[in-house]
C-alpha cells in the first residue's frame, strides 16, 4: 500500500462530478428499465457509486459449492416422493402451490431435457 | 461490524424461477471499473476473477468478469440445439408491462451472437391464451400467425398466482408443461424454489441422499440458516416460543416469492398472539445480521442518496442443462453473481420495487478505503 502522501489514492474530481459520469455511462450502456408512469420512457436502474467491499473468501465459499447446489436442486426436483413430502404442509392452505403440483402429477412429461438457470441469495 | 453469532455465508434463498439481473449484472462491475478508473488519482484496479485464488491484494480488486449473462446465453442455446429443430424459436414468457426490459433483452441479443438465426418471441398469458396451439398428435408448440415451432420457453412470468388472471392462463401453464418444449424452468422444478422446501432439505440426512459426496454435503449443510417451520405439531410450540422470546432475532416468510411480504419484529408478535393460525403459510428464518458498509446509493431523478449505511446480499448464478432420463449433465456451471445493497433501515431487498441497488464487489480486504476516499471534500 503506497505510504507517501503524494502516491495516496484520493478523489480527482468533486463527488457530483462523478455522479455525473456514472449516470452518463448507466445510461449509454444500458442500465436501465422502463418507467412506471410511461413504458416510451427509461430511467437508470438504482446502482451503487463504487463497489462494497467484501471478503474474498466468503465469496469464494459460496461460488465454489454453486455446482453442488444446482445438482441437488435438479434432484429433488426430479423426485416426486421429497416434494410431496417437502410441500405436505403448504398443500392444503396454499391454493397456488397446489394448483402447480396437481398438473405436475396429471402431466405427462415429454420432454427429457431440463433447463434451470438458477440464482442462490446469501448473506455473510 | 460482524455477525457475532456466525461469521459464515448463509443462505438466504434459492431461485429456480425467473432469476432476473443475470442481464445487468456485469454492466455494473464495469460500471464500477470505469468509474473508479475516472474518479481516482494513484490507484490501481486488477480484476480477479471468481474462480481464482487470489493470493495478493491490489489497491481495488474488481469481481470480474462476470458471465452470468454469456453462461445463461449459452445454456439456452445448447438447450435450442438438443432440440433439434433449427427452424424453431425461443419464447420468452413476460408479464403485461414489463419494466425491466434491458436485463431480459440482453438475454436475447447474447442468444442472437451466438446464434444469429434464432428467432425469439416474447409473450405474455393473455397473448398466449390468443396465439399458442399445441399440436395434439405431436405435442409440439406453435404460435399464431407465424406457426413459428416453440423450442425452448423461459419463464419471466408464472412466479406467483396474480400473473394467472383467469383459467385461461393456467390451460396456457398446462399445454407448454405438456408440451415437447423444453421449459426453463419445468413445475416440479419451480416448486422446488418453494421456501418450504428449503426449510425441509435442513432436516437430518436429506441432502446426503442427493449429494453422495460426504465432504460436499458438509459444506452445503453449513450455509444453511436456522430456519424453521410451524406445520410440525411436535416443533410448532417450541418455535412460537422462539419468536415470543426474539422477535427481533428471525423473519417469517411467507411460501410464496414475489417479495415484500416478509414480517418482522412487531408483526411477528401480532401475528403469533392474534393470528396463529396464519403460521402455517410461513416459515421462520434466523434474522441474518451482515457487516455494514458505507456507499452512494445513485438512483433516477437527482435522489441519491451519499454516504449511507448498507449492507449486501449475494446473489450466486448457475445453469444446469440434464437429460432426466439418461441423468446426462451437459451443463453444470456457476456462471456469475449479482450483489444488491440496502440501506439498514429496509427490510425488504427488491431493485425494481426501489428497497435496493445494482453494486459489485471490491475484495482487496483494505479497511473500506473507497468509502472514506469518496467520504472526502475535493
Amino acid at each position: 500500500m503506497p505510504t507517501e502522501s503524494s502516491n495516496t489514492m484520493s478523489l480527482r474530481w468533486p463527488i457530483e462530478d462523478i455522479i455525473a459520469y456514472a449516470k452518463r455511462y448507466a445510461l449509454t450502456h444500458g442500465l436501465l428499465c422502463l418507467t412506471p408512469d410511461n413504458l416510451d420512457h427509461a430511467t437508470i436502474v438504482p446502482f451503487s457509486l463504487y463497489p462494497s467491499p467484501y471478503s474474498y473468501s466468503h465469496f469464494r465459499s459460496i461460488w465454489s459449492i454453486q455446482t453442488a447446489y444446482n445438482r441437488l436442486y435438479n434432484r429433488i426436483s426430479l423426485d416426486d416422493g421429497f416434494l410431496e413430502q417437502a410441500l405436505k404442509s403448504v398443500l392444503p392452505i396454499d391454493d397456488f402451490v397446489q394448483r402447480l403440483w396437481t398438473t405436475h402429477r396429471r402431466t405427462k412429461h415429454r420432454q427429457p431435457i431440463q433447463l434451470d438457470i438458477y440464482r442462490s441469495k446469501s448473506s455473510i | 461490524m460482524l455477525d457475532t453469532k456466525a461469521n459464515r455465508m448463509r443462505q438466504i434463498e434459492f431461485n429456480t424461477i425467473s432469476s432476473a439481473f443475470a442481464g445487468l449484472t456485469g454492466i455494473v462491475a464495469d460500471l464500477h471499473k470505469a468509474v473508479l478508473n475516472y474518479a481516482l488519482e494513484n490507484s490501481s484496479i486488477r480484476q480477479v476473477k471468481p474462480d481464482e485464488n487470489k493470493t495478493s491484494s491490489s489497491s481495488i480488486d474488481l469481481v470480474l468478469p462476470n458471465n452470468a449473462l454469456i453462461k445463461s446465453a449459452e445454456a439456452l442455446v445448447k438447450a435450442f440445439e438438443l432440440y433439434n429443430q433449427p427452424n424453431a424459436s425461443i419464447l420468452f414468457l413476460i408479464v403485461p408491462n414489463e419494466r425491466n426490459v434491458c436485463d431480459q433483452n440482453a438475454l436475447v441479443d447474447a442468444v442472437q451472437q451466438l446464434q444469429p438465426n434464432i428467432r425469439f418471441h416474447m409473450k405474455t398469458f393473455e397473448q398466449l391464451v390468443e396465439e399458442l396451439i399445441l399440436d395434439e398428435k405431436t405435442f409440439n408448440l406453435h404460435l399464431k400467425p407465424s406457426n413459428d415451432e416453440v423450442a425452448v420457453v423461459y419463464f419471466r412470468a408464472g412466479y406467483i398466482p396474480d400473473h394467472y388472471i383467469d383459467e385461461k392462463c393456467w390451460k396456457i401453464r398446462e399445454q407448454i408443461e405438456q408440451s415437447r418444449a423444453i421449459k426453463c424452468p419445468t413445475i416440479r422444478s419451480q416448486l422446488s424454489g418453494c421456501k418450504i422446501v428449503q426449510e425441509y432439505l435442513t432436516h437430518e440426512n436429506i441432502i446426503e441422499k442427493y449429494i453422495q459426496n460426504p465432504e460436499l454435503a458438509q459444506k452445503i449443510r453449513s450455509t444453511f440458516a436456522h430456519i424453521f417451520n410451524f406445520a410440525d405439531p411436535t416443533t410448532r410450540e417450541q418455535n412460537i416460543e422462539l419468536l415470543r422470546q426474539n422477535p427481533h432475532g428471525f423473519v417469517l416468510k411467507p411460501n410464496r416469492e414475489g417479495g415484500g411480504n416478509n414480517k418482522y419484529d412487531d408483526d411477528i408478535i401480532d401475528l403469533i398472539t392474534n393470528q396463529a393460525d396464519h403460521l402455517s403459510y410461513f416459515i421462520g428464518m434466523e434474522k441474518v445480521v451482515p457487516p455494514t458498509c458505507t456507499t452512494c446509493l445513485i438512483k433516477p431523478d437527482g435522489k441519491h442518496v451519499l454516504h449511507v449505511e448498507c449492507i449486501n446480499e449475494i446473489g450466486i448464478f448457475g445453469t444446469m442443462l440434464t437429460n432426466i432420463e439418461t441423468n446426462e449433465e451437459f451443463i453444470n456451471e456457476v456462471t456469475g453473481y449479482l450483489v444488491r445493497t440496502k440501506t439498514i433501515d429496509t427490510n425488504e431487498g427488491g431493485v425494481a420495487t426501489g428497497y435496493s441497488v445494482l453494486d459489485c464487489l471490491d475484495v482487496s480486504e483494505n479497511d473500506n478505503q473507497l468509502a472514506k476516499i469518496f467520504a472526502q471534500k475535493r
